[in-house]
């Protein structure tokens, strides 16, 4: 399975549709009145398109501290 | 700990299934594929037949020809896979979740698989199903952000089987009946005159009673297997004398169950098991663990316990069983795509079993039995099956202190719904009798159906679409686009809502997006129940229900006692605080226009964080206060209407059921900024009407009059998690404390709580040292799950929920 070591892009993904992912990467540290400390802006990606350069084959998933 | 050193060694090397990430945690855990290659045999051999002999075909050719297994120190026997690291495949459910499992990891055999997912492309019900959508309606509910993928592709569902009619009667007596149902139906198209509207029913029936027979002489087959099994094992490879002489009382148990009604508390649990697996997991993929368990065992119980007339046994020895089950269970593989694992983060399936509550008498239905099955839970420490208790004003104090037992040690569960409020919801809405309506369960997570011999739920097609309310609301703001996640036109065109000029059109909005969702959701459970009932039937799950033998039906088709209900999952304080903070800062003060607040969400709140704190601190759920309160009730009066509006498959209209699973952590990233104050991507409310984390201050009892303000008599169930103080829960007053708190909870009519009983420290140490910390457990929403296996975005929501001290009222 293809995953990102950086942004954790995997397919198959949360959605419905195999063909469609998630894409994680993009990670914001919440403010002090905030309990929660992170918020992830999800991007929906399609399985057909070109990866992006940190798109590598691995098993990144096994660290599942930046997952949700 | 474990009660004895059997279920130690069995937890010890218990393969468990639960996932992280989207991921199952075990390396070693695989698809197994004997399942998915016996049932493509049969469908190619059987072809052209009615369908529901194809699918009993199919399912005997499984029971017959899958490989089976005893390990050792087992004293349940019997799995749904030819190996206990497998979970089974079901290519006859969705091709997207086949091919999904195919090119995964988990899939060792993928020529053959991808070759049997693809022969059964054009049988499956998504593909069946997916032709009466347009192109768009499908992308919406692909996407997975407003409404939950049907069921047709999740291929996810859920069952009450008829525990009691296989653990009294006993297969071969409904063997017979179904003969003599064929024999009667064959005399009477043989009657004169013939008379063709009268007679010609009967040959569907009679196609449905025969797959019937040959599925329920299928697993008799299957279980005198593990009893020539068992058998060969104790005279051909054991030395240990106590070992040789448990396997063949487990060989003799199989020979006698599921065939004959069972004797003891062994026979009932090995019937029960069996036929959990053929319910949930053989003839289809299920989720759920439904049953009352005290009520179904307890005659048992008392013959083998307390009287020690039928299979004599210890208390121990009924608690080390119980131990065992929870093993059992614990290790059974479920087949779920990837959207469904994350969204069941941390648990391996929605195990849920009932207990507690009162019988049909009205008498306290805790028994010793309550207390032995809760005794196991405490002692083994396994997250699955999850167990919920039904609060009655009557229970017993002594299972109560059991059930404080369990919390404080922070399991999770058991979850406590209100006993007075769902039966008289049953017996209300849906006509259930009052006897009849006493013995319910929770189908899965939070819903409360009934138990017994007829009218059980069948499939999750009967209710268990989910809406997701915050995802509604963002779109409602945009005209129904989704600008932030797909780029799609998600719902009707309701207006931008920079034109709006009073809070009602921000209300209007939402109300019809909402609409358009909720008909969305249903119209794909109604037609994948449609689906189901033409191409999946399930002839071993109709022939132990008492209805569908005697209507000669599949139990997809029938729909005996209505029971729908629908989830609207993670988000709803959201949008209750988004909408107080909407109208007080926009509306009443004028302090910001609509455009304003667009423009900020729309740049997540960038460059405007005085105003994010303003919208942040308007007044939020959970805190006592009637301005966020009323807008509460109005919105789940709301939600409640809206669904009323329709009328499903089974003749009747669902209620909605607030929940989250752990759908308020998938669909935060998906979720825009919302007028709470919340920044996009950051969690959703995490329960059903839990307060949004950290939004309310006024402790514990101001929690529960605001969701006391809430008619829990329109929804099927509303999910409150609450987290206490360890120290106080610990402490000597610890149960004074916290029995008056629930006698507070019940005295208000509020429908559900659970409890997280961790200090924010011991969690923040597992986060570092998670091998120190393999046993500590959380709730999340309708399921428990090991801290250590959560995602950290995940781990912080539950450390995010504020700590209330019962002590401070």
């Amino acid at each position: 399975m293809a995953t990102c070591k950086e942004c954790k892009f995997i397919t198959p993904s949360p959605t419905g549709d195999p063909s469609t992912g998630i894409c994680l990467v993009d990670r914001m540290q919440l403010a002090e009145t905030q309990k929660t400390k992170t918020a992830i802006r999800g991007k929906m990606v399609q399985k057909s398109m070109e990866s992006c350069p940190k798109f590598e084959a691995g098993e990144s998933w096994k660290d599942i501290k930046n997952l949700i | 700990m474990p009660t004895t050193e059997r279920t130690a060694r069995l937890k010890n090397r218990c393969r468990f299934k639960h996932v992280a990430g989207g991921e199952y945690v075990d390396p070693g855990v695989k698809a197994g594929v004997e399942r998915a290659r016996l049932i493509t045999q049969a469908h190619k051999e059987n072809i052209g037949e009615p369908t529901s002999i194809i699918r009993a075909k199919g399912l005997e050719n499984i029971l017959k020809k899958i490989t089976i297994h005893i390990q050792d120190d087992e004293l349940i026997v019997g799995a749904n896979t030819e190996h206990p690291d497998y979970f089974p495949m079901y290519p006859e459910l969705s091709y997207f979740s086949t091919m999904d499992m195919v090119e995964s990891h988990y899939c060792d055999h993928k020529e053959e698989m991808a070759e049997i997912a693809e022969y059964w492309k054009p049988y499956t019900i998504q593909r069946k199903a997916e032709k009466y959508f347009t192109p768009e309606e499908i992308g919406i509910m692909y996407s997975a952000t407003t409404v939950q993928p049907p069921m047709f592709v999740t291929a996810f569902s859920s069952i009450v089987p008829n525990y009691e009619s296989v653990i009294e009667d006993g297969l071969l007596k409904r063997i017979e009946v179904v003969e003599q149902k064929i024999a009667d139906a064959e005399e009477e198209i043989r009657k004169s005159p013939w008379n063709a509207p009268e007679k010609l029913h009967y040959l569907d029936k009679i196609d449905q009673w025969q797959a019937m027979l040959i599925a329920m002489k299928a697993v008799v087959g299957w279980a005198q297997r593990h009893a020539r099994l068992a058998k060969i094992i104790a005279e051909n490879f054991l030395t240990d004398p106590k070992r040789k002489e448990e396997l063949l009382e487990i060989s003799d148990i199989c020979r006698h169950v599921p065939a004959y009604p069972a004797r003891g508390l062994k026979d009932a649990m090995q019937s029960k098991w069996f036929t959990f697996l053929l319910c949930h997991s053989i003839e289809r993929y299920s989720s759920g663990y439904g049953h009352k368990e005290d009520k179904l065992l307890w005659p048992f119980y008392k013959k083998s316990v307390i009287e020690k007339n039928e299979q004599p046994m210890t208390r121990e020895e009924a608690v080390e069983l119980f131990e065992c089950e929870r093993l059992k269970v614990s290790e059974h593989g479920s087949t779920k795509g990837r959207q469904l694992r994350e969204f069941f983060a941390g648990s391996n399936d929605l195990f849920i079993l009932t207990l507690g509550g009162i019988n049909p008498d009205g008498s306290d239905a805790s028994n010793d039995c309550t207390n032995a099955i809760l005794e196991a839970a405490e002692n083994i420490v396994t997250t699955e099956p999850s167990i919920a208790f039904r609060w009655n004003e009557k229970g017993n104090v002594e299972t109560k202190k059991r059930v404080f037992n369990c919390i404080k040690k922070g399991f999770g569960f058991p979850s406590i719904k209100n006993d007075e409020l769902n039966t008289q919801q049953l017996i209300k809405y849906f006509n259930v009798p009052e006897e009849i309506a006493r013995d319910w369960a929770l189908v899965l997570c939070m819903s409360p159906g009934i138990t017994g011999r007829r009218g059980t739920q069948k499939t999750r097609s009967e209710g268990g679409s989910d809406v997701y309310p915050a995802k509604v609301m963002e779109i409602a703001l945009t005209n129904g686009f989704d600008e932030f996640f797909t780029n799609m036109q998600l719902g009707p065109e309701t207006g931008n809502a920079e034109e709006f000029t009073s809070f009602d059109q921000v209300w209007e909005a939402v109300k019809l997006q909402l609409r358009y969702a909720i008909e969305l959701s249903l119209r794909s459970k109604d037609v994948g129940r449609i689906m189901e009932s033409r191409y999946l039937c399930c002839p071993f799950i109709s022939s132990i229900d008492d209805g569908c033998v005697e209507k000669g039906l599949d139990g997809n088709e029938l729909a005996e006692v209505a029971n729908p209900w629908h989830n609207i999952i993670g988000g709803s304080v959201v949008v209750v605080d988004s909408m107080a903070a909407i109208k007080k800062l926009v509306f009443d003060e004028k302090k910001y226009s609509m455009k304003e607040l667009m423009d900020a969400l729309r740049n997540n709140w960038e460059g405007k964080e005085e105003m994010r704190l303003d919208f942040w601190n308007a007044p939020k759920f959970g805190n006592d206060d009637p301005y966020a309160d009323e807008i509460a009730t109005k919105y789940y009066d709301l939600i409640a209407d809206e669904w009323k509006r329709n009328t499903t498959y089974s003749g009747t209209f669902p209620l909605p059921l607030a929940q989250s699973v752990a759908g308020y952590i998938v669909n935060g990233p998906k979720t825009n900024a919302t007028a709470n104050g919340r920044h996009a991507g950051e969690a959703l409310d995490d329960g059903g009407i839990s307060p949004y984390m950290g939004c309310d201050k006024n402790g514990p009892t101001a929690v529960l009059k605001s969701v006391s303000k809430i008619n829990g008599s329109k929804h099927k169930g509303i999910l409150l998690n609450q987290r206490l103080s360890t120290v106080l829960m610990n402490s000597d007053a610890g149960f004074d404390l916290w029995h008056a708190y629930m006698k507070t909870w019940h005295g208000l009519g509020i429908d559900h709580v659970q409890f997280n009983v961790i200090s924010s420290e011991e969690m923040k140490a597992a986060q570092i040292e998670p091998e120190k910390h393999t046993d500590t457990l959380v709730r999340i929403a309708g399921y428990s799950a090991k801290f250590i296996d959560l995602a950290r975005y995940s781990q912080d929501t539950i450390i995010a929920r504020t700590e209330q001290d019962l002590a401070a009222g």
